[in-house]
This record gives C-alpha cells, sequence and structure tokens, in this order.
C-alpha cells in the first residue's frame, strides 16, 4: 500500500515495525505492539509514547517499572499508518497456544537453533576476552611464549568459561512463525471496525495535529488523556471524552458535572468533541486523512467548573 | 413531555442566583434571540463582583446560558448548539461562556465553556 508522508514531517524517517495480534476466534483482543528498542525511541519522538507492558514472568506482580513490548493505541496505529511511518506486521493469535503448539512440533528444532546461537555468541565472547587478555598482559611485561602459541593452563580456561554470559534478546525468534499474509487495508478496517470509530481518531488525528501527545484516558476518565508535550516532562492538560454526534447527541450534563468536576481537583479540561458531516466518513483506499479540510471539520468545546456555585 | 420550566422563569432563576447568591451586578437578559428545538434562547449578561478566573485582566462581562439538567428529557444541548450560540448570540472574540445547570431541586451550578481547546486556568 501506498503510504502518504505528511509536509513537514521528516522523511527520513525509517518505518517501524507494528505487530498487529489478531484473534480470530475471539475478535475483541487487539494488541499493537512493538519489540524494537530503537524503534520506540523513534516514535517517541514524533509524539507516539503508547504503553510499556513488559515484565518478567518471575515478576509479574510489580507493575511501575516495566518494558518492552510498547503497546500502541488503535488510533496511534492508524496516525503512524496513514503517515507512512509503519509497516504493519499481524500476528495470528491467540499467542500462547501457538507458542505451546509451535514448541510441541518444534522441540528439537529450536533446541539446536538456540544452541547453536548461544555457543555462537559464547565464542564471540571467548575470542574478545582472550584478546583482552593478551593485550593487558603485553602491557604488564608479562607475555610469554607459552601465552602467546595460545597454551592457557585449565584455570585460566575455566575462568574465561565461567565469565560468559547469555544474551536474551528483546523479541522472541519464534515471532516471526506466526505472521500472516494480510493486506494492510484490511488490518486498518479490522481495527477501526473493532476497537475505534473513525470520528476517534479524527479527534485523535486534530489533536496531534495542536501539537499533543495522547494517552489512554480512562484514569481519568475520558477516551484520551492529552498532554502539552512529553508526558515526562508535563502534566496533562485534558480529558478527551469519546466523540459524540454533532446534529444529533446531547451532551450528557452529569457527564459533563462528573468530568469537569473532577478535572478540577487534576487540573484537567474536561474536553467534549465532534465531527460536523452527516455521514461517518470511513476510510477509503485513498485515505487523505492529512487534508487540512478535514481538520476543520472538527468540533471541540473544552469545559471546567467555574469556581462558584 | 413538559419541561419543568419554561424558558423566561429559567433565565429569572437564573438572574436571580446571580444577583442575590453570587453578588453579580448588572445581570441583564439579552435581547438577540436563537430559535433552537421550538425554544427561543437568550443568555445573560453581568459582571461578577471579582474577576472568576486567575488568567483574566480584570472584572469582565460574562455571557450565561442558563440550562436545565433535564436529566430525564431529551437534552438539546448539542455541539451544533454551543457553535450556534457562540457564533450567534456572543459578541466576536468572547472568551467563554458560562454554562448555569439547573436542577429542579433548586440547584444551580455553573460551569465555564471554551471553544476549541483550551488550557486549564493557573491556580
Amino acid at each position: 500500500m501506498e503510504t502518504t508522508v505528511v509536509e513537514g514531517e521528516r522523511k527520513d524517517f525509517e518505518p517501524v515495525t507494528i505487530n498487529i495480534l489478531i484473534n480470530k476466534d475471539e475478535q475483541s483482543t487487539i494488541s499493537a505492539l512493538v519489540f524494537d528498542l530503537e524503534d520506540i525511541k523513534k516514535l517517541r519522538q514524533i509524539g507516539i509514547c503508547g504503553i510499556l507492558t513488559g515484565t518478567l514472568p518471575s515478576a509479574s506482580q510489580q507493575n511501575t517499572f516495566l518494558s518492552i513490548p510498547l503497546r500502541l493505541m488503535v488510533e496511534e496505529v492508524l496516525w503512524l499508518h496513514f503517515n507512512g511511518y509503519c509497516h504493519l506486521r499481524p500476528l495470528n493469535g491467540p499467542i500462547s497456544q501457538n507458542v505451546v503448539d509451535t514448541i510441541k512440533t518444534r522441540a528439537e528444532d529450536l533446541y539446536t537453533t538456540s544452541i547453536a546461537r548461544i555457543e555462537f555468541l559464547y565464542e564471540l565472547q571467548r575470542q574478545y576476552k582472550r584478546e583482552e587478555h593478551l593485550k593487558k598482559l603485553e602491557k604488564l611485561g608479562l607475555l610469554n611464549k607459552n601465552v602467546k602459541e595460545g597454551q592457557e593452563d585449565n584455570l585460566n580456561s575455566k575462568l574465561l568459561e565461567s565469565s560468559l554470559f547469555v544474551q536474551t534478546s528483546n523479541a522472541s525468534s519464534i515471532l516471526q512463525d506466526f505472521s500472516m499474509q494480510l493486506d494492510d487495508k484490511f488490518i486498518i478496517n479490522w481495527l477501526i471496525s473493532n476497537s475505534s470509530s473513525w470520528n476517534n481518531y479524527l479527534l485523535f488525528k486534530s489533536l496531534k495535529d495542536q501539537k499533543y501527545i495522547l494517552a489512554p484516558g480512562s484514569r481519568f476518565g475520558g477516551k484520551f488523556i492529552a498532554y502539552p508535550g512529553d508526558p515526562l516532562r508535563y502534566h496533562s492538560h485534558l480529558t478527551v471524552q469519546n466523540a459524540i454526534d454533532y446534529y444529533n447527541e446531547p451532551i450528557d450534563m452529569l457527564s459533563l458535572i462528573r468530568g469537569s468536576r473532577l478535572g478540577t481537583t487534576v487540573k484537567k479540561l474536561w474536553v467534549v468533541g465532534g465531527v460536523k458531516g452527516d455521514i461517518e466518513e470511513e476510510p477509503s483506499t485513498e485515505v487523505d486523512s492529512t487534508s487540512k479540510e478535514k481538520n476543520g471539520r472538527v468540533s471541540f468545546f473544552s469545559i471546567e467548573w467555574a469556581a462558584f456555585g | 413531555m413538559s419541561a419543568v420550566y419554561n424558558r423566561s422563569e429559567i433565565e429569572e432563576l437564573v438572574r436571580n442566583n446571580l444577583l442575590q447568591f453570587h453578588l453579580w451586578t448588572e445581570v441583564t437578559v439579552a435581547t438577540e434571540t436563537l430559535s433552537w428545538k421550538e425554544s427561543n434562547i437568550r443568555l445573560l449578561t453581568g459582571r461578577p463582583p471579582h474577576k472568576l478566573s486567575n488568567d483574566d485582566e480584570d472584572v469582565m462581562t460574562e455571557y450565561v446560558l442558563p440550562v436545565e439538567m433535564s436529566q430525564y428529557k431529551t437534552s438539546y444541548l448539542t455541539l451544533e448548539f454551543l457553535d450556534k450560540i457562540f457564533d450567534n448570540l456572543c459578541p466576536e472574540n468572547t472568551k467563554r461562556l458560562t454554562l448555569a445547570i439547573i436542577n429542579d431541586d433548586g440547584t444551580t451550578v455553573f460551569y465555564f465553556v471554551y471553544k476549541g481547546i483550551h488550557k486549564p486556568k493557573k491556580n
């Protein structure tokens, strides 16, 4: 699929890979995951922060210092896709069952590959450490003939073996096994119809164009919360609600009061928005979500308690 | 379905509340009307006794839209309605609209509505 790069955005951006976990039987489960640390850094630079979700099986209770994979909101994936910042890689779910199956059927193969990989890494480390050791001896003037010819004593090589470490890679090497061939357009439509609405995406996009960084908003009772800059440097300013119908959906007074009152204590404005236009726009093949006209059609109102009454 | 109050009653209720309870001055019902869902909507204008937000330079004329909580009936407060209020009833460059929400238990609460995206006020 052709990708469009927004004018003024960085054109030298190497697209990141987003893994889309698709559970065909339980369609509600959607995960957009990024495993590559460099990709995560690049996303952050363009204001896509996601949520880190990775933890260790042995420490699954701790949830303050999470690691890769980074999980993205559907709206973030759509935005990245429409701006040409990402490749989508659909993965066939459910992953846990598939991993079990793969391990059962390919056990021997996986075993030999991983042994070979670890052996290879060990050998690299051995070489490096021997060279370092020789350099050190040379510097100290202790280099004798035996050492030069590589006739180390047993003790030295035992020490060397015990200092080797196993490197764990960030992304599973069998993840590749679950990738499917699916058209980008299909995945995008599937994401929108299963877990968001096109109007919510338009709200997201409009705020993104206004340089806000968005995060999931459930902890403050909204669809998104919006930060004026990097979330590590700023508090969020807005709690954005789900898009409502511009013409026919009244703003619920009790929600307005609840949301704005909560906003008073956490210094956030309660933001409600909708899209002008008779029918909800579905993305077509040539989605030109960058056109200025479409931005002008999003209407927001920011509401806060008046501090009296 | 009948409303608990009609428009002029709502306007009077909010006007009294602002004058007597919050000590506003110069509270008047504006003359411009907007026809909306079988009602004629009018704003109130008035001046609070002190500035309402730390972001304000000084006390300024506030534009108040009285609405019913209308918890149990179809509300007319849509986004289109708010846009129309800003476009037709407020002078250009109006900073904000104040929503006066009245309930049938005698409560009146006030909320600021800013058009577009706005920053939280400084404390």
